[in-house]
């Protein structure tokens, strides 16, 4: 209880005085009264012991994540145009590398997706075509050198050769050999830090130990120097697993061991290995389906969340299909993700994003929402599971959902309605008589 | 949101000044690196300051996700105002002003809109940060038991969340960041006698709320004087 004889004055004189804030002769005259007052001394000493219980709070810990993103952030704010030419020119070779052909990439496929650029993603198709095939897995087992995998990008892609179901089914056997899983696991054992901090910067190769050097080396090696089926189905695990953790990459990027244009590749890899997946869901069960991208959306860094937004254009509805059946919590992380790597890349999306799809509680309203913020396969949604949703929406949340894409969405929304007459306007068959309210209460 | 401009000099700085505020704080000297496009020395810098300002925004909105991004923005304003920075003070203090004006116009965004409420226990509104929280929480199934480490580090957290923005701003910044009265002003734009004023409230009102453990190291009960959370807010 505040001794209501203590004045806030008296307190300020305290608190200045435990702060080193008085001057030497206000802070002789407190001693003093100090000495001669034990109340004093007492008020003094709770003061000063509440402060102390701060240092039982946590401290925040530095985060190369952070550091990272903001570099990326910058490098992108550059290119949009926030420097003078002489400065960006310095910044951007500083930031050169995997950074900023990573945003760029990733700031060239968000335009494409959102205006629906198809020169531009065609110009892409293109670019892609005129890489060297770091996804071409007979490829691996000759790669020496960047020189000789531009040798080889004509040869036919083996992971495009396996169209057909039969050889689709052989190749997606489950259940590795024994010796091939263990092999597996150790990959999916690497310190995940160290696999961070390769991701991190160009020049952490260099920091490793020489211990995880020789061993990402074999690593690769025995990768890249194989061509046996069994080999080859390790590879895939290994791909697998590297998607759950991107640190992998690096046994893919280590085989050509050059840093300057390993993230330009793995870009590549990424379209290519999502155009195979779109490519081959159609010929395979969703069972497969299921198991397969499971642990991948699970992961809401994956690298192939990064292979959809890249292949985004493509095989959307079958990929929702997919999507769909897959828990919430899980297509939340999964769309958060897409959502904020393919928009702008501006402080406050990464939390807009998680604050509105921890809102709600279902998968449709997930992806719709996510799809809301970026607009991003919203044509491929049926119309229905849009009006139900939006009509949710409008009835329980429009006074909160404040962005301005929310508003494009709902004007969309309402375009459709009225081109749609069958579904609009509170006709469809299995909505309920308050949703047709809703409807009808809006333009 | 618009925080004002993030290098408001009070006067300009000569460029005597300059190289001695360079001399005596080696991040003024890093930043002027930094005006002169040195992306290393930005980078130092980031790598320096980041979690201190993740910190400080934390006391400004609670969640740690939205501290972040809140606090990459500031190193935005960093990056896009060095054409412009005067080392007129520390760097210090001028990166904690940008942070402060960001962290108020991100709490007065908030008040003028209503929000996705989180439920999540990192989410913790700094508004809604209730007294009567901490008397039960995280131990208010056993109020008189001994608290363990982990548990007298949330109800400081909670104890600190529940003083009001200012207060805990000018806590963060004289208790974490040691900055004199005078630098606290700066950045927080008011003045020394305000601080000094802030900062006696934030003592005298963590001592009402950890009044509980400082007698007898128990998680706090209802404490009646904990009921009254006028007192803990800012003026």
């Amino acid at each position: 209880m505040i001794d209501p004889d203590i004045t806030n004055e008296v307190d300020e004189l305290l608190t200045a005085y435990l702060d080193k804030e008085l001057s030497e002769s206000e802070r002789i005259d407190l001693q003093n009264r100090l000495m001669d007052e034990p109340q004093l001394r007492q008020r003094l000493a709770e003061l000063q012991k509440a402060w102390d219980l701060l240092d039982d709070l946590p401290e925040t810990p530095t985060s190369q994540e952070f550091t990272k993103s903001t570099l990326e952030l910058v490098a992108v704010g550059m290119e949009k145009g926030w420097e003078d030419p002489a400065s960006t020119q310095t910044f951007a070779k500083r930031f050169s590398g995997w950074r900023l052909i990573a945003i760029l990439l990733t700031l060239g496929i968000g335009i494409g997706l959102l205006g629906g650029a198809i020169s531009r993603i065609r110009s892409q198709n293109e670019e892609l075509e005129q890489l060297n095939a770091i996804a071409y897995l007979p490829g691996l087992k000759a790669i020496d050198s960047i020189q000789d995998l531009q040798g080889i990008a004509d040869v036919e892609d083996l992971l495009f050769v396996a169209r057909t179901p039969e050889v689709f089914d052989e190749r997606m056997v489950t259940g590795l050999p024994m010796e091939l899983n263990r092999r597996v696991e150790w990959i999916r054992e690497l310190s995940s830090s160290q696999q961070s901090i390769l991701w991190g910067h160009d020049q952490q190769w260099k920091r490793l130990t020489p211990e995880d050097r020789i061993g990402y080396s074999k690593l690769a090696d025995e990768v890249a120097h194989h061509s046996d089926r069994e080999t080859l189905l390790l590879t895939l695990s290994i791909l697998s697993s590297m998607y759950e953790d991107r640190g992998n990459e690096i046994l893919l990027l280590k085989a050509n061991n050059d840093v300057s244009r390993r993230d330009r590749l793995r870009h590549a890899f990424y379209r290519k290995l999502g155009e195979y997946y779109f490519h081959n869901m159609e010929k395979s069960d969703s069972e497969f389906l299921r198991d397969w991208f499971r642990p991948i959306f699970a992961d809401p860094t994956s690298g192939l969340a990064r292979a959809f937004s890249y292949s985004g254009n493509m095989r959307k509805g079958a990929l929702r299909q997919s999507l769909l059946e897959l828990p919430p919590e899980t297509i939340r992380h999964l769309m958060t993700t897409v959502a904020v790597e393919n928009g702008e890349p501006q402080p406050g999306l990464t939390a807009r994003a998680r604050r509105i799809l921890e809102g709600v509680d279902s998968t449709d309203q997930a992806i719709l929402l996510a799809e809301s913020i970026e607009d991003i396969w919203l044509r491929d949604l049926e119309f229905e599971t849009i009006s139900e949703v939006y009509q949710k929406w409008d009835q329980d949340t429009r006074d909160e959902f404040d962005l301005r894409t929310f508003t494009d969405l709902k004007n969309q929304i309402r375009r459709e309605l009225r081109n749609r007459p069958s579904l609009g306007g509170g006709t469809s068959g299995n909505r309920s008589s308050s949703d047709r309210g809703s409807s009808e209460r809006n333009p | 949101m618009n925080a004002s401009p993030p290098n408001a000099p009070k006067h300009t700085t000569s460029p005597a000044e300059a190289a001695l505020n360079a001399q005596l704080d080696p991040d003024v000297a890093l930043m002027l690196r930094v005006k002169n496009d040195d992306a290393n020395a930005y980078e130092a810098l980031l790598e320096k300051y980041h979690a201190r300002v993740i910190r400080l925004m934390i006391s400004w909105v609670g969640s740690k996700e939205h501290a972040e991004d809140l606090a990459q923005e500031v190193f935005l304003r960093v990056f896009r105002s060095r054409k412009s920075y005067e080392p007129a003070a520390k760097f210090s203090t001028w990166l904690f002003r940008i942070a402060n004006n960001l962290g108020n116009n991100a709490v007065r965004d908030r008040s003028k809109r209503k929000e996705f409420q989180i439920a999540s226990n990192q989410a913790m509104s700094t508004t809604s940060v209730q007294i009567e929280n901490i008397a039960t929480a995280p131990s208010g199934a056993m109020p008189t038991r001994k608290l363990d480490t982990s548990e007298r580090a949330a109800m400081v957290q909670q104890a600190v969340l529940a003083l009001g923005e200012r207060q805990r701003i000018a806590l963060t910044l004289s208790r974490f960041e040691g900055l004199s009265y005078q630098e606290i002003a700066d950045s927080m734009d008011m003045s020394v006698k305000a601080v000094k004023s802030l900062l006696s409230r934030a003592r005298v009102n963590l001592r009402i709320l950890l009044q509980p453990y400082i007698d007898q190291g128990l998680a706090p009960t209802q404490n009646p004087e904990l009921s009254n959370t006028e007192e803990v807010g800012d003026d």
